[in-house]
């Protein structure tokens, strides 16, 4: 009765526990903004990106100037 | 104003870029369709930062019309900056006082002192899960001083206008862990010219100089490409 009662529960936890040791799960630091629904707020700016969209001209923010000519950076 | 720093391959530079705009709220421009897109810019003298006049220029607002881009000019913009490879002496630095001066027609001067935010530096590091972005968690020098705006965008080499995809407003605290379904929409072809655009920002009212609905802005921008292994 005794080897049934350990072939039943500790063989499976002992095969078990060495497929669990054999994958190490990624370490990742997390922060408890990362589980916070209100860390950020967020906007969609372009629903459809092969779309053409509005712009006023006003680009003070430079989004739209990410990067110089190529001529400028001898690309 | 604008200073922006931008980031390529072991390459940094520096742009800058000052604008001005008086619009007349009375005068409102609409596309053929009759959208509002934007009100008429004002003439309303010589304007300056930091000594250095800005130039009056057409302020043209474009707009999409039947899915062809169009134009339209809108009164006047004042402009001045200084791009990579440009001459201009133009110089702001970080956590600098600068100061704007308005001299009207009838020769009635407007000054105000603004200063500009801290420089902003920042890494990324992508986790995937198989092809699939799980989260991309982006670190800066925080200062615990506001907010702070993340602009994701895509910059096609061809046509080379980058087109913002989507807007994060967080805390200036330094760290973010940006969850992958912000990314499920993007197209896969896009990581291969995705860029990262922070925005720090000062605001100041010029209200109590006589301009209602007036501000101030001064960015501190970083722009880098996001680069998937």
């Amino acid at each position: 009765m005794k080897k049934l009662f350990i072939r039943i529960f500790f063989i499976p936890f002992f095969f078990g526990l060495l497929n669990y040791c054999s994958e190490p799960n990624p370490v990742e630091l997390i922060s408890e903004k990362d589980n916070d629904p209100d860390a950020y707020e967020y906007e969609l700016l372009t629903p459809n990106p092969g779309e053409i969209d509005t712009f006023d001209g006003i680009d003070s923010l430079g989004m739209r100037s990410v990067f110089p000519e190529k001529s400028l950076i001898g690309g | 104003m604008t200073i922006q720093k931008t980031v390529a391959e072991n390459f940094t530079w520096y742009s800058v870029y000052c604008y001005g705009y008086f619009f007349d709220k009375n005068l409102p421009v609409y596309s053929p369709d009759s959208k509002l897109i934007g009100y008429r810019g004002l003439d309303k003298g010589t304007l300056s930062f930091n000594q250095h006049e800005l130039v009056k220029t057409e302020h043209k607002i474009k707009f999409s019309y039947n899915g062809t881009l169009r134009d339209t000019v809108a009164g006047t913009r004042y402009f001045l900056s200084r791009k990579l490879g440009s001459k201009s002496d133009l110089t702001f630095r970080y956590r600098e006082n600068f100061d704007i001066i308005l001299v009207e027609p009838g020769g009635n001067t407007i000054r105000s002192t603004f200063s500009s935010p801290e420089e902003l530096s920042a890494v990324t590091q992508i986790s995937m899960n198989g092809d699939e972005i799980k989260n991309i968690l982006v670190r800066w020098n925080g200062n615990n001083e506001g907010k702070i705006d993340m602009i994701f965008s895509y910059n096609p080499v061809i046509s080379g206008v980058t087109v913002p995809l989507f807007r994060l407003k967080t805390n200036d605290d330094g760290s973010i862990r940006i969850p992958g379904n912000l990314f499920k929409r993007i197209p896969r072809l896009f990581r291969e010219r995705l860029f990262l655009t922070l925005i720090r920002r000062t605001e100041n009212s010029f209200n109590a100089l006589g301009y209602d609905d007036s501000f101030i802005f001064a960015n501190s921008i970083l722009s880098f490409r996001v680069k998937f292994n």
